[in-house]
């Protein structure tokens, strides 16, 4: 197709807009195949970096979240199953409504231990993932971590970044 | 399409036996057929790059990674296990963030990050039954956790115990770091 001539001549030809359909779908089923919706937190973080290449798991998981410790280490539960986040959340007074939403929730220290057991014994396939600021405090990593062996989970995962 | 054509199609129908208004009828069909039927597809190009477009900034490929950690259950008073002590390694990480290794009883010595790796290598080779602790004050932050257990899996060692620092091992620490303070605490 001599392109300068279509468009001197003011482009009335007709264009076959079907490759350009084919491409746009072909292009629209990849992403849609592809994307996850993950869940988000509202404490923003700084993850450290290791050489770990595993990769966080996409579906059926729990997330406990350590912001930095300037921030006052605030503990953040979330999970991506919507019943789980509800049954879960219930034990601390948190409407089935409420707990609708994906951002994560704030909680306490002492009320972790009930909110995982109950979400273990709602989903018990479900896995793991701590979620810590490189600059929150050892000793409240480790709290949190004795809490998910007592609550009988078998390993945690470490959220990092792949270091350079 | 000539008006001859058009003609000699309504004869050969006429000739396949059907009647004159059939014929008819048909004609004026295959002359509404050989019109181009023109569908606009710009909608549905809107729609399905409008759709692209959500999906290409919403989605992330760059995941973060994560590091498995088993945790290991409660003993339920059963038989410990006693281990001599030059079976085991210990790496301590002080409050602010500086790395100490020893073998058994003797004294922690600093150990550089970068250094970590060859260390730990040179003791698991040496020894195959060593037994790999790591003891991070409660007050260190995370990323020097994180960055031991790293380097500790990196010289491939593949279970390790993340123990408490008693007071002892952390008062060692403290002498190693501050040499002056001490006479003075202990006056």
């Amino acid at each position: 197709m001599n392109f300068f001539a279509f468009f001197l001549h003011g482009g009335d030809d007709h264009v076959d807009l079907a490759p350009l359909v084919d491409i746009a779908f072909l292009l629209l089923t990849f992403f849609m195949m592809t994307t996850t919706f993950k869940v988000s937190d509202e404490v923003v973080l700084k993850l450290p970096a290791s050489t770990s290449e595993e990769k966080e798991p996409t579906t059926r998981y729990i997330t406990v979240t350590i912001g930095d410790s300037l921030s006052g280490n605030p503990i953040v539960f979330n999970a991506d199953l919507q019943h789980v986040r509800q049954k879960a959340l219930a034990v601390i007074g948190i409407s089935e409504k409420e707990a609708l939403k994906t951002t994560g929730f704030e909680v306490k220290k002492d009320q972790l231990y009930g909110i995982l057991n109950v979400a273990r014994q709602v989903e018990p396939s479900q896995k793991i993932v701590l979620k810590c600021d490189k600059h929150a405090k050892f000793g409240m990593v480790q709290d949190v971590m004795v809490v998910m062996k007592k609550v009988n989970f078998k390993d945690v995962q470490l959220m990092t970044e792949l270091e350079n | 399409m000539s008006l001859l054509e058009r003609s000699r199609g309504a004869k050969e129908q006429m000739r396949l036996g059907k009647t004159n208004s059939q014929a008819r009828k048909t004609k004026k069909f295959k002359e509404k057929s050989d019109e181009v039927a023109n569908i606009d597809l710009a909608p549905l190009v809107d729609i399905a790059f409008l759709l692209l477009t959500f999906f290409m900034m919403t989605t992330t490929f760059a995941k973060p990674n994560v590091m498995e950690m088993g945790l290991p259950e409660e003993s339920k008073g059963g038989k410990a296990v006693e281990i001599k002590p030059e079976n085991v390694l210990t790496i301590r990480i002080s409050k602010v963030g500086k790395a100490y290794l020893n073998q058994g009883l003797d004294k922690p010595q600093e150990l550089p990050f970068d250094k970590i790796k060859d260390e730990i290598s040179k003791f698991v080779k040496s020894n195959p039954y060593i037994i790999t602790t790591i003891k991070v004050d409660k007050d260190a932050e995370y990323v020097s956790m994180v960055d031991v257990v790293d380097e500790v899996y990196n010289a491939g060692v593949r279970k390790f115990a993340l123990a408490d620092m008693n007071d002892k091992e952390k008062q060692e620490i403290d002498e190693l770091e501050n040499p002056d303070a001490v006479p003075s605490e202990t006056n």
